[in-house]
């Protein structure tokens, strides 16, 4: 092999992307050749130098600056989880979620406050303990709420 | 191990910023530090930065999981450096080795070392940091790009050549100047 052949293959042998065969040639050819053995000792100390260069942490705040530019700040809430499947339900799904949450949530707080109105907070614990919806049957409906009249007609006949 | 980093893009340009926000974790560090290295300015390299992310997050609809989805982020990281020192070369610049001035203060180069490092080895260090600088930085563009991807990201000549669209023997010949252009600038240094 030519000195200067030699040295094109030992830039790419020092990048570790000759073949195993390549590298015993050259490894032959340096163990040989004082020039090219100088050559590799010296490129070798330069490329294991500059690989001492400091490196730097991204800052604590890279996120959240990042977000801010790609999301309007009002539209952030809903790309998150929950809210963001929420969202993206299709309607007649959504419309049905929301539809649920309501129903339990007003029976929930109806029921809640018409004991607390009764003052008898005691049975609203003592009723959110054993029976978190109050609707251990429907009998215990209030009979003058919306529920237990709805309920009152409809079992009256 | 299956490629985490497509399900996370999938997610992200479905616009899930919680998958968004785990593959930004993942990776900035890797693309602070290749355009740290590549341009020498901390606040300029955390700009950069986020202008590389803010790709990702636009372009993750047509993100294809053909390749690396690594490949991907390095060749967005390769056009946003190259493109940041075209306009660099068109406005009057600053040598990237001066001090940086931020209304009035200078803005020091924080490189990570431990806490408790002794002061004559934070001298050291910065010394070698501005030797090790100054011969990136004399190397030309595609050259210096070609060296970061080689010698800090430990990529392939093959993977290289895929994010700087060219040959593999271009980048073979790319390296081998820049390895001379290196060994030149640094001999005084290290004899
Ligand atoms: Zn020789």
């Amino acid at each position: 092999m030519k000195c200067k052949e030699a040295r094109r293959r030992l830039s790419i042998f020092l990048d570790n992307e000759l073949s195993q065969k390549e590298a015993l040639e050259i490894k032959g050819h340096i163990s040989q050749c004082v020039f090219c053995a100088k050559e590799a000792e010296a490129l070798s100390a330069a490329l294991g130098f500059i690989k001492e260069l400091g490196t730097i942490e991204p800052p604590l705040d890279f996120w959240d600056n990042l977000s801010k530019k790609i999301i309007p700040q009002e539209e952030r809430v809903f790309s998150y989880g929950f809210f963001r499947r929420v969202v993206q339900m299709p309607v007649p799904a959504a419309a049905s979620f929301i539809l649920v949450v309501g129903l339990l949530l007003g029976i929930y707080l109806g029921n809640a406050l018409y004991l607390n109105a009764q003052g008898d907070s005691s049975k609203v614990a003592e009723a959110g303990a054993d029976n978190f919806f109050y609707l251990a049957s429907l009998d215990d409906l209030p009979s003058d709420s919306v529920g237990g009249v709805y309920i009152k007609l409809a079992f009256q006949k | 191990m299956p490629d985490n980093d497509h399900s996370l893009m999938e997610r992200t340009a479905q616009g899930d910023l919680s998958a968004f926000e785990e593959l930004v974790a993942k990776h900035q560090r890797l693309v602070l530090n290749t355009i740290f290295r590549y341009i020498g300015n901390q606040a300029e390299a955390e700009d950069l930065s986020q202008e590389v992310f803010i790709r990702v997050f636009k372009f993750a609809k047509r993100y294809r999981p053909q390749a690396k989805f690594t490949t991907w982020l390095y060749r967005i990281i390769t056009n946003i450096c190259l493109n940041y020192h075209r306009q660099k070369k068109r406005k009057p610049s600053v040598s990237l080795d001066s001090p940086v001035f931020i209304e009035g203060e200078e803005l020091p180069r924080q490189i990570s070392l431990p806490s408790d490092t002794q002061p004559d080895v934070i001298l050291e260090r910065q010394e070698k940091d501005s030797v090790i600088r100054e011969a990136i930085d004399s190397l030309p563009e595609k050259q210096k790009m070609a060296v970061i991807l080689q010698r800090f990201e430990g990529l392939s000549y093959g993977e290289i050549s895929k994010i700087m669209g060219c040959s593999v023997s271009a980048i073979e010949s790319l390296l081998f100047r820049a390895k001379q252009a290196l060994k030149e600038k640094l001999k005084d240094y290290l004899n």
